[in-house]
């Protein structure tokens, strides 16, 4: 049965890095033990001022394109899932495609906030199942959020970090590969958290004065993924007729340690079936996903035949969960 | 198992602002006749533009319902829906969370997609190929607006008078009937030209600073020119790519509809391939160039016409600076 599989991965994360000390002195605030304790955040990764979102995504896919032993020339479709993108026109994926010499592949950028990346890898895996033109697609997460950060703001400042992470998909027929997939949203939060630039708000000297330009948080988002990503989770798998207990690897939106260790439980799994990179990486949008399931690769964590399911979340908001048996 | 669904437009809608600059107000705000230009090759005559406290979603939601209402759903009916642009109303979040809060879809997934001015054709393959892979779905909705409007320096003659603001959408519906709906599609791409057309600033290449703004970063340029018959060289190799997917000849076509750019360029493609003017319709002489709207727009445009009838073989040719191209044929 012809079905899709992930056969690389590949990551970057940027070299320069800030600690919770130094964290403190920029927002002249204590905020070590929400950072590290309740967020898992040990660490921000920073890109170089010369660096954006397609050059973070240019290197993590690289290294996917390399492992999967595979030339940018053999790709169909590149996809860039990011909220954080180079210009507001042309796309990200049109640089990303440039610079990769990928010149067979189609492009178009996804943008689900921080569920862009799954988003993506669902809409990947529907090009393949039902085109046989398509039978490699990348799909890379990128995020450079930090860009937009007010580095005096102690809500946002120490949260997000620069981070692109890319999926190597392919057709293959020794499935079962791809599942099934979900997706959900609830549009009502649009106004809580963003970057509010665009034809919508469009930039004046005024703006950029009041620091309305910044990645803001409007207002206090309940814990929604807390909330949700049970159900989510449940009702995905429910459609192919498996239960979280079938679950051997599951890998969250990378937002909140905490949140992820309470939905472990609701989920009734052990925390060993879950692996969390924040602590490594800081908060990275629609990258942390692939960066997280790089580094569980690499630590052997995922082996043939496993249940593995992502489930993500943007802020706005919505919601993707993708399961697949491990090929 | 094989695939026997397919997808279906079963509505279409379009919704401009109501300003409207004529040809004559940049005459006379350039001082110099751009209007026989813009008439004479470029094919527009008027195009509507959003007001200051008017944005995207302000057309992108009235061109939704007028698609909802002809396919005769509800809102809560919709099972995705797509915002397809590169005039989005934010950075993040996205345009279609808004969108699905105003129109009150709550059981829609929704994400953008940004492939340029060809944004909207690849979003209908995309929603084509979700409905015939996932059979627990029905309905999508896919939207192509275009406000580049804001990101325009109104003393630039170039770019002020050529870009107008517009929506178009399209209610899509999975149907397994193979007789009708969506056939197949393609996509070229050369990202090569990513730095010749666009709005640059304010993302996380040129992050918005008040220099941004000084150097006008933040608005819409043209840092290099492209080649004058990119469109004219790439379109018949997209079509003809097209046809021999599907196996069908040029002959096949009852109605061809191009991305609004240049009057011109449509007409030379359609005397190169030897298909009659009359399959095909344009719009920019009354909506001026709407981008990732237009094909939408122009399809709404057609119907009211009486140019598309049932059965019709149908093709649309989308190209995007960047730049990104995509070609979808289906059965009206």
């Amino acid at each position: 049965m012809r079905s899709v599989k992930i056969s690389s991965t590949g990551i970057y994360s940027p070299s320069r890095t800030m600690f919770t000390e130094e964290i403190n002195e920029l927002v002249g605030e204590d905020i070590t033990y929400w950072a590290v304790e309740k967020m898992g955040l040990k660490v921000k990764k920073i890109s170089e001022p010369d660096e954006a979102a397609s050059d973070l995504a240019v290197k993590a896919s690289i290294e996917a394109i390399n492992k999967a032993g595979i030339k940018p020339e053999d790709l169909d479709l590149l996809i860039v899932a990011t909220d954080t993108p180079d210009y507001f026109s042309p796309a990200t994926s049109s640089i990303v495609q440039c610079k990769l010499g990928a010149k067979n592949a189609g492009t178009f950028d996804v943008n689900c906030a921080c569920a862009g990346l799954v988003t993506a890898l669902d809409i990947a895996t529907k090009y393949i199942l039902t085109d046989s033109s398509f039978k490699k697609v990348l799909i890379v997460g990128t995020y450079a959020m930090t860009k937009f950060l007010n580095w005096k703001d102690k809500v946002t400042a120490p949260i997000f970090s620069d981070g692109a992470g890319a999926i190597i998909l392919e057709e293959t027929d020794n499935g079962p590969g791809f599942l099934t997939s979900k997706l959900i949203a609830d549009g009502c939060f649009y106004d809580y958290l963003g970057v509010y630039l665009g034809s919508g708000a469009v930039p004046t000297p005024e703006y950029i004065e009041k620091g309305l330009h910044f990645v803001r948080y409007n207002k206090r988002y309940p814990d929604v993924n807390s909330e949700n990503w049970p159900s989510l989770v449940r009702d995905t798998l429910k459609k192919v007729n498996l239960t979280s207990q079938d679950i051997d690897m599951i890998i969250f939106t990378q937002v909140r340690k905490f949140t992820i260790e309470e939905v472990m439980e609701k989920l009734n799994l052990p925390l060993s079936k879950t692996y969390m990179v924040m602590h490594k990486y800081g908060y990275t949008g629609s990258a942390c996903i692939p960066m997280a399931l790089n580094d569980a690769l690499e630590e052997r964590k995922i082996k043939k035949g496993d249940l593995v399911v992502f489930c993500s979340s943007g802020g706005g908001y919505a919601m993707a969960a993708y399961a697949m048996r491990w090929v | 198992m094989e695939n026997k669904r397919t997808s279906r437009i079963i509505g279409t809608g379009l919704h401009v602002p109501e300003k409207v600059l004529t040809n004559q107000y940049f005459n006379d705000f350039f001082k110099e006749d751009v209007g026989s230009w813009l008439e004479g090759v470029v094919g527009q005559k008027e195009r509507h533009v959003l007001g200051d406290n008017e944005s995207v979603v302000d057309i992108a939601v009235p061109a939704a319902i007028m698609a909802i209402e002809e396919g005769k759903i509800k809102p809560e009916d919709i099972d995705i829906i797509i915002v397809s642009s590169d005039t989005h109303e934010y950075i993040s979040p996205p345009t279609s969370f808004v969108v699905q809060n105003k129109l009150g879809a709550k059981n829609a997934a929704v994400f953008d997609l940004n492939a340029s001015c060809a944004s909207f054709v690849t979003a209908l393959v995309t929603a084509d190929k979700w409905l015939k892979d996932e059979e627990s779905f029905k309905y999508v909705l896919v939207i192509g607006e275009y406000g580049m409007t804001k990101y325009l320096n109104w003393n630039d003659k170039y770019t002020a008078t050529l870009f107008a603001d517009g929506a178009g959408a399209f209610l899509l519906k999975a149907e397994n009937d193979e007789e009708e709906g969506v056939i197949d599609s393609v996509f070229i791409a050369d990202g090569s030209y990513y730095d010749y057309i666009g709005v640059f600033g304010g993302g996380t290449r040129f992050p918005l600073r008040e220099e941004t703004i000084q150097q006008g970063l933040h608005q819409l340029r043209i840092m290099k020119r492209y080649p004058p018959d990119i469109n004219s060289r790439n379109w018949p190799i997209l079509i003809e790519n097209l046809l021999q997917k599907v196996g069908k000849e040029v002959t096949d076509i009852d109605m061809i509809f191009f991305t609004q750019i240049n009057l011109g360029t449509i007409k030379e493609v359609m005397t190169n391939l030897n298909i009659p003017i009359e399959k095909t319709h344009w719009i920019m002489d009354k909506y001026g160039y709407t981008g990732s709207a237009c094909i939408p727009m122009a399809v709404h445009d057609a119907r009211l016409n009486n140019k598309l009838k049932k059965g019709d073989f149908v093709v649309m040719i989308a190209s995007g600076a960047g730049f990104a191209m995509g070609a979808i044929a289906l059965k009206w």
